[in-house]
């Protein structure tokens, strides 16, 4: 059946969305930074992953644990030398900020990478899988497991692990969160961890999938945002659900209607929806006092 | 008596600049005079772009695809209904600024971050029109921009392109610096400042946040249109994110709200990837690292040090 072909591919998809989405949340949720240069967090991570992986010849959940690790480091390094110092100022600074430190990242990789396409050895070498009429890559299988897994181990992590509950409630009230004794200072370092070496993960998911190149970050954190706007702004599951369902819906618009369409879906969610309701599709409406 | 503060002082050194900017073609060779266009051009870049985000507290990612609009929409109508130049340029700015318009209606329900992510939205679909619309834009083809001329007179070398061009970019740094003079200017300060005071001070919110937004579009439009002639054929490439990362460097080095700040950082910021030509990922570097340096150790930018140096005065507006 075509159309449960789409859903597969789309939930592949979905997840890669869902997974980036998820860094940009965690960073937004706990510092009220929305990272505009989640993407090049992002492919850098795939460039880690790739060093581990052709470089060092290690498999390919090492390298992903070794791409989340060094992805996390470079989160907490950000956070020192960038975003805490600015953390006072306006809104439109610190989006500059992250800007800059994006094209900063993306010239990095530029230096080392050039112009190339790097392909990335595949998760599973072996030929799709026939099940009735339906064709099963066993690349899409492996990444939706792998970030089924890494969003089930976080979403545990934030309900019944210390540090977790510490970094909701910093999200939740960083005021009271301060009183009960809560290095916020260092839970803002945790939370740029976090988000950089699942930006960096979601990195290495995708790299079987597309080859690598310094440039791929941009439009994955464009299809990260419109997830995160369906899916409500800064809750986890929103991102998860809004990341799946981007995916989804991209594959039958590229199914049914057209594949250039496909393309600016994206875009047309974040516009639209944004627009016409402004805190999100499933999320709730906040008013700011005087 | 202190020399900054003396009338005659500041008007000479304007006029001394004037008779630098209309006297350098002279010396220059053609590819010096291409870049001199260009650094007219994103000072007019610049200067719209800090009305929006230095004086009016509001944000935009979007001003990429404005100059777009304005290069190809001045060119099409050249090309397509034989309206000469003079009068497609400011056209090309109404048309922008109908684009602009698009912009600040989503700007009176959201702001900063969400405003950021509909302006990239926004400027991503318009390159995507730009690419796609073969049948106008000839697609990533590029479309060869006509030379403008005046009667029987052609422009076509870069220097007497400089002539279009210089008379044009004092047209809009003066006719900005007094919009910013004026009832308005102090609107959008007030409304940079303090959203709810400016309301209450019976600012009408809507009308200003709409105006400014219109008007940065109208002159990145204008500017838009200079680009095409000067550049003589634009892709659709040009008009990515990518220049994104110039503009904010520009006015964050320049200082937020400030005039000759931002007219000091756009020459410097211009001149600046001409010595990396070629060299994409360190010109990347140069302005990422430059702009988070800035930022974090600079915020007033060249305005707030030439303050320190004792070197002007300060500005009214700028932002502290």
């Amino acid at each position: 059946m075509f159309l449960l072909q789409l859903l597969i591919s789309g939930l592949a998809n979905g997840c890669i969305y869902a997974t980036v989405a998820l860094g940009a949340v965690l960073i937004y949720r706990a510092s009220g930074v929305l990272n505009f240069g989640h993407g090049e967090l992002f492919m850098v991570g795939a460039f880690f992953g790739y060093i581990f992986r052709v470089t060092y010849q290690c498999s390919y959940l090492v390298s992903l644990l070794f791409a989340m690790i060094l992805g996390g480091i470079l989160g907490i390094l950000l956070d020192k030398i960038v975003f805490r110092p600015i953390s006072r100022y306006s809104p439109i600074i610190i989006v500059m900020a992250t800007v800059a430190v994006g094209f900063a990242l993306k010239g990095f990789a530029r230096l080392r990478w050039g112009k190339d396409f790097y392909p990335f050895p595949p998760i599973l070498r072996s030929m799709p899988i026939q099940i009735g009429n339906i064709l099963l890559i066993p690349q899409d299988i492996a990444v939706i497991v792998v970030s089924v897994v890494l969003m089930v181990i976080l979403l545990v992590f934030f309900q019944y692990a210390r540090l977790g509950k510490m970094m909701r409630s910093t999200s939740q009230n960083q005021l009271g969160a301060t009183l009960v004794g809560i290095n916020v200072k260092r839970i803002f370092s945790y939370s740029w961890a976090l988000g950089a070496a699942v930006g960096a993960a979601a990195g290495v998911l995708i790299a079987p999938i597309t080859s690598l190149y310094p440039d791929m970050g941009g439009k994955m954190m464009v299809k990260a945002f419109a997830a995160m706007v369906v899916g409500g702004f800064g809750s986890i599951q929103g991102a998860i659900t809004g990341g799946m369902l981007m995916g989804v819906i991209e594959n039958l618009v590229g199914g049914y209607l057209s594949t250039s369409i496909m393309d600016i879906s994206s875009f047309l969610f974040i516009i639209i929806i944004l627009i016409i309701k402004p805190e999100g599709l499933f999320g709730v409406r906040t008013f700011k006092k005087v | 008596m202190n020399i900054r503060n003396n009338y005659l002082f500041s008007k000479g050194i304007n006029l001394l600049v004037l008779a630098l900017l209309i006297t350098l073609p002279v010396v220059l060779n053609q590819y010096q005079q291409y870049v001199l266009n260009m650094v007219l051009i994103y000072i007019i870049i610049g200067l719209s772009f800090n009305l929006l985000v230095g004086y009016a507290g509001q944000f935009s990612f979007a001003h990429p695809a404005f100059l777009g609009i304005g290069a190809y929409s001045s060119c099409l109508m050249v090309l397509h209904l034989g309206i000469p130049f003079w009068l497609a340029l400011p056209i090309c700015g109404l048309i922008t600024a109908m684009f602009g318009l698009m912009i600040g209606l989503p700007a009176l329900r959201i702001s900063s971050f969400y405003l950021g992510m509909v302006t990239v939205a926004f400027n991503e679909l318009i390159v995507w029109i730009f690419l796609h619309w073969d049948s106008v834009t000839k697609g990533a083809m590029g479309l060869k921009v006509p030379k403008p001329f005046i009667g029987g007179f052609t422009f076509s070398t870069d220097k007497q392109i400089y002539c279009i061009i210089l008379a044009v970019t004092l047209f809009c740094v003066l006719s900005i610096r007094n919009i910013l003079r004026s009832k308005f200017g102090r609107a959008f300060v007030a409304i940079r400042d303090s959203e709810i005071a400016a309301s209450t001070l019976s600012i009408n919110l809507i009308k200003y946040k709409i105006f400014v937004f219109m008007l940065s579009a109208f002159y990145v439009g204008i500017a838009g249109g200079l680009y095409g002639i000067s550049v003589g054929i634009i892709i659709p490439e040009a008009f990515g994110l990518s220049p994104v990362l110039i503009y904010f460097a520009i006015i964050i080095i320049g200082g937020l709200g400030s005039f000759t700040g931002t007219i000091l950082s756009s020459i410097i910021i211009t001149l600046l990837p001409e010595f990396l030509r070629g060299f994409v990922a360190l010109q990347e570097i140069l302005f990422g690292v430059l702009l988070v340096v800035f930022i974090v150790f600079l915020p007033q930018g060249i305005h707030g040090l030439l303050l320190k140096m004792n070197f002007i005065k300060q500005e009214s507006f700028s932002q502290e």
